[in-house]
């Protein structure tokens, strides 16, 4: 691979050389395919939240131009079918919850996995990737089943639990790249301060490691909060249940409501871009951090 | 280090302890079903091998497979790759670097029943979108899933939707870089791709395995969007074993061959791992 | 540093033990919603025992029945201060009802009334004499029933559910499209093949149909092929009228009866054609009318009954009748606390009054009483199953669910040319 890379590179250095690095349009080339890419991303959420002001049927006849007659029909349907303020407080309590015990366990898993040797490493490791493959629908009757035993369904654990046990194979093994190419030398200047493990993990991987853990803090906030089959089976009623099961009453045999589709997305979408937006202030502090230690 | 066995087995216990007890034996009962032929509940007849059996002599489970196989592959080319791209792409510039971060990540956050119903609407014969443009441009209309296309036409929406994916955890790597490498390597004059090729892609090898891998079992989960947009159809042309085994499961109420093809995916995607974890050879790289 | 790890380590452990212990201690989870009112804490006011059911049904989501129930619900328990009722309804399209109720079934956490289908779903629970027979429960009240109630009956000869109301499915048409292009609505087999070719002419689809969810066309086809019946015979029959008439719909397919991408549209996707009025007829079940009032086009649409041609059928036979009721799980009726206030639901929810209430926010068939005042399209709905000389239920309530499923699914192999309609009833039947 590597001689592939130099042979090309030879093409490439006169072609980049020559329209890139030492011109403007390299950069203009940059910015107009990002946001070329950017057109196609913004798209389907204003389609989402223009949609979201049409009635059922325009969404599907109109479905690509502005809203004629804006209503706000969809959103007091939406209001009308749950208690809004309440399950966005049940989704917050529980995917928090989830990311939390993802982290903190998923963490200092992925740290033993990145930055120790032993000898099942590569054993787990498997079973971690093969974890991955797991589809939900092969797990949740036994979890189901399991629930019911310890009388939590419909409780918040009930999906706090089996929500962390499935996405904590994904957060070792993200965490746990980023942690294996951290410098040596630091590894060997905390153990020279006297650090213990956990003190080495705390004070040295965990800050450095930042971006990674909000990267996958956001990613298992998104998923768990997305988790629709979940959600249904172990946390259903109204008292516990996440602002995503109202995607469960848009339809039935007597047709799907799509403008409360797009209306409850609309809705759903919100809470993330605001973790996410957290998470990315993280980053920019993670790098700063990566840099002042070099 | 001394002591380290303590801590190896501290840090490791509670992770694995839950996924132990609510991911492992769940799906450890999942293989005892597959040796099963049941509803899942109340009918249960053992019959050993006999779903293995029948999964191999399955011509639509064999269809499957191979259509899953071929998603993959685009899955682990383009979307891995147009996120790489991406990601360095925005590593290089300043001014907006924020605008497209959160853009780029807009797609994943909306459910896939919308984004399934978006490209339905899209590829719908008599109203949808792109017919529409043709007929206003003077052209026929196309039947744009047949058995022919509908395999790349559900590509193109999944590789898109979950680029953002991979380009938020390249990005993330890609910033752990210190920039003095970038600099030292500015001094001896390696710019651009040179510098993307010999000092990024090198120092992230090991979280673009991470994305392979995550690239390559995910796909093998790829569900919702195929089951939207063309039903695994036309004459199960784009049927994969996300869908299919979803559909055994849930809407033919057939648990135990459901959980045999899970199985299956399970050990696919293992044998698949192995093999990228052993091509890419990554020598645990430090700066 | 000894210590640091001993605390550290008490630390972890602490946390995972926290999680497990709130997994297996009942205590610990009350906490976290609130205390579930004990069964046998007296109510103050009338001096009866507190109880607490649950209800599971599939009104939910757009089903317009869904929020007159709840309301039906939160009158009953006004009335009755002592008995807390759970509606723990969830659409039936949802995916995940099968899967909750069966597994409540089988993991002794079963609801107290459950309104599902007793179809082949139901098989399991009812063979696991998880439901009560109702003729044979105290205190029941099965009177008043029109025929729908018989339909309800198990082939073991008792009755497990009490149905709610009926459906009928058919060939819905545009009559508006039909007079604009001077076509005759078909009567006959012929007739029907004639306005297919008529309308394949004009821009409009001639039947809006999709051949992968092809629950009605499949059902419709065999029955216009076999008449009643063959349309009764077992799977393991193969009857030679149903490969004919999935055959049939591969030689309308290429008459281009169907839209063009019929083998990847969804129903929704087909019902919006015929709601767009690009197509003139559509084969759809009662439900449907509640969509057709929204789109502003009922009262230019009639349904009528697939033409039969097979020799021993007649048109006028129709598929429906009643496949949901309401079930009283055995676990609640043998439970002394309980009984009365189950028994007593289910008399309040399936009497007369609080039944047609329900049903009335449908206009599906009531399986009591009559519903009045009913627009003119509905009442022909309503009289075509009072007229019809033969009902029965859907193909794929009676067979093995991947068998249909294989069969529905296969449709569009056979429009393409790869399959026949006997192979694939050949392959649908070795599945069972």
């Amino acid at each position: 691979m590597a001689e592939k890379g130099l042979q090309r590179l030879t093409f490439w250095e006169k072609f980049q050389s020559r329209y890139f690095s030492k011109s403007k349009y390299g950069k203009l080339f940059i910015y107009l395919c990002l946001t070329l890419w950017s057109m196609t991303t913004i798209f389907p959420l204003v389609w989402v939240v223009l949609n979201s002001f049409k009635n059922s049927r325009e969404i599907i006849t109109d479905t690509f131009s502005f809203p004629t007659d804006p209503t706000f029909q969809n959103y007091l349907k939406a209001f009308d079918t749950v208690n809004i303020g309440k399950s966005y407080l049940n989704s917050l309590i529980m995917s928090g919850s989830v990311v939390f015990f993802v982290l903190l366990f998923g963490g200092i898993a992925a740290f033993a996995m990145a930055r120790m040797q032993f000898r099942l490493r590569g054993t787990l490791q498997m079973i971690l990737i093969g974890s991955l493959l797991i589809p939900a629908f092969a797990t949740i009757v036994p979890v189901y089943k399991m629930m019911i035993k310890m009388d939590l369904v419909n409780t918040y654990w009930a999906l706090i639990i089996p929500q962390t046990a499935g996405n904590i194979p994904f957060a070792i093994l993200v965490i746990s790249a980023y942690m294996a190419t951290i410098p040596k030398e630091l590894e060997e200047a905390s153990v020279m301060d006297g650090c213990s493990r956990w003190k080495m993990f705390t004070k040295v991987f965990l800050p450095i490691s930042l971006p990674s853990f909000a990267t996958v803090g956001t990613f298992v906030f998104l998923w768990s909060y997305n988790d629709l089959f979940s959600s249904l089976v172990l946390v259903s009623q109204e008292k516990v249940a996440p602002i995503v099961v109202l995607l469960s009453n848009v339809s039935s045999q007597y047709g799907t409501d799509y403008g409360l589709m797009t209306a409850a997305i609309a809705m759903t979408v919100i809470p993330v871009l605001i973790v996410y937006l957290l998470a990315q202030k993280t980053f920019e502090k993670g790098a700063t951090t990566g840099a002042v230690k070099g | 280090m001394k002591g380290d066995k303590f801590y190896i087995f501290l840090f490791l216990t509670p992770a694995f302890l839950i996924s132990g007890i609510f991911l492992y034996y769940p799906f450890f009962e999942n293989i005892k079903l597959s040796f099963y032929k049941t509803d899942g509940f109340f009918n249960s007849t053992f019959i050993g091998f006999d779903n293995y059996i029948r999964l191999f002599n399955d011509e639509i489970a064999r269809g499957s497979t191979l259509n899953s196989f071929e998603l993959m592959l685009y899955v682990a080319i383009f979307q891995v790759g147009i996120a790489l791209v991406l990601a360095i792409m925005v590593n290089s510039i300043k001014r907006g670097a924020a605008f497209y971060r959160i853009t780029f990540f807009f797609p994943i956050v909306i459910s896939g029943a919308a984004i399934g119903l978006l490209f339905t609407l899209i590829y719908n014969y008599r109203n949808g979108l792109l017919n529409e443009i043709l007929i206003n441009l003077g052209f026929e209309r196309v039947l744009w899933l047949t058995e022919q296309s509908s395999l790349y036409m559900v590509a193109i929406p999944t590789v898109w939707n979950y680029v953002g994916f991979y380009f938020v955890i390249f990005l993330t790597a890609i910033q752990k870089i210190p920039q003095d490498y970038y600099d030292a390597a500015a001094l001896e004059g390696i710019t651009g791709f040179q510098k993307m090729m010999k000092i990024t892609i090198p120092l992230i090898l090991g979280d673009l395995k991470t994305c392979l891998v995550l690239a390559i079992t995910g796909a093998l989960k790829i569900f919702e969007l195929v089951y939207i947009i063309t039903k695994g159809g036309p004459a199960r042309s784009s049927e994969v074993l996300g869908t299919y085994m979803y559909q055994k499961a849930f809407v033919d109420s057939a648990m135990g061959y459901g959980a045999t093809l899970a199985v299956f995916m399970v050990v696919i995607g293992l044998t698949l791992a192995f093999i990228t974890n052993k091509f890419i050879k990554n020598d645990k790289l430090t700066y | 540093m000894k210590s640091k790890k001993i605390g550290l380590m008490l630390f972890l452990m602490l946390v995972s033990l926290f999680l497990l212990a709130a997994c297996s201690s009942k205590n610990s989870s009350n906490e976290q919603t609130e205390k579930k009112p004990p069964a046998t804490e007296a109510n103050e006011e009338n001096g009866k025992e507190n109880v607490e059911l649950r209800v599971v049904t599939t009104m939910a989501g757009t089903d317009p029945a869904g929020e007159v129930f709840q309301k039906v619900l939160d009158d009953y328990m006004e009335k009755n201060q002592h008995i807390k009722i759970i509606n723990d309804s969830q659409s039936a399209d949802a995916g995940t009802i099968r899967t909750k109720i069966n597994t409540d079934y089988s993991s002794n956490n079963e609801p107290e009334l459950m309104f599902f289908f007793n179809t082949i779903d139901a098989d399991g629970i009812i063979n696991a004499g998880k439901v009560v027979n109702l003729e044979k429960a105290e205190g029941v009240d099965l009177s008043g029933y029109n025929s729908m109630l018989e339909q309800q009956r198990n082939k073991d000869g008792n009755i497990y559910a009490a149905p709610q109301s009926g459906f009928y499915e058919g060939l819905f048409v545009n009559k508006k499209l039909f007079e604009e292009h001077s076509i005759k609505i078909p009567t006959t087999w012929e007739e029907y093949e004639l306005a297919i070719e008529q309308f394949a002419k004009t821009d409009i689809i001639p039947v809006a149909a999709s051949t992968v969810d092809s629950y009605y066309v499949v059902e419709h086809y065999a029955l216009a092929a076999g008449g009643i019946d063959h349309y009764q015979a077992k799977l393991s029959d193969q009857d030679s009228t149903w490969a004919e008439g999935l055959d049939n719909i591969a030689k309308h397919a290429k008459m281009g009866a169907f839209p063009a991408d019929a083998a990847t549209l969804d129903l929704a996707m087909v019902q919006d054609l015929f709601k767009q009025e690009q197509a003139a007829m559509i084969f759809e079940g009662s439900w449907f009318w509640g969509q057709l009032v929204e789109a502003g086009m009922a009262e230019n649409v009639t349904v009528i009954p697939m033409p039969v041609y097979g020799s021993g059928g007649q048109t006028g036979e129709i598929v429906g009748g009643s496949t949901q009721g309401w079930f009283i799980s055995t676990k609640s009726y043998e439970d002394e606390s309980k009984r009365e206030a189950v028994v007593d639901l289910f008399n309040y929810l399936t009497s007369e009054e609080i039944l047609l209430e329900i049903v009335a926010a449908t206009g599906q068939p009531p399986a009591k009483g009559k519903l009045t005042d009913l627009p003119e399209y509905i009442a022909a709905g309503h009289k075509l199953v009072a007229d019809a000389p033969a009902v029965d239920l859907p193909i794929n309530d009676r067979i093995l669910p991947e068998a249909f499923t294989y069969i529905r699914e296969s449709v569009p192999s056979i429009v393409n040319g790869t399959k026949t309609g006997e192979q694939i009833l050949k392959e649908a039947a070795a599945l069972e």
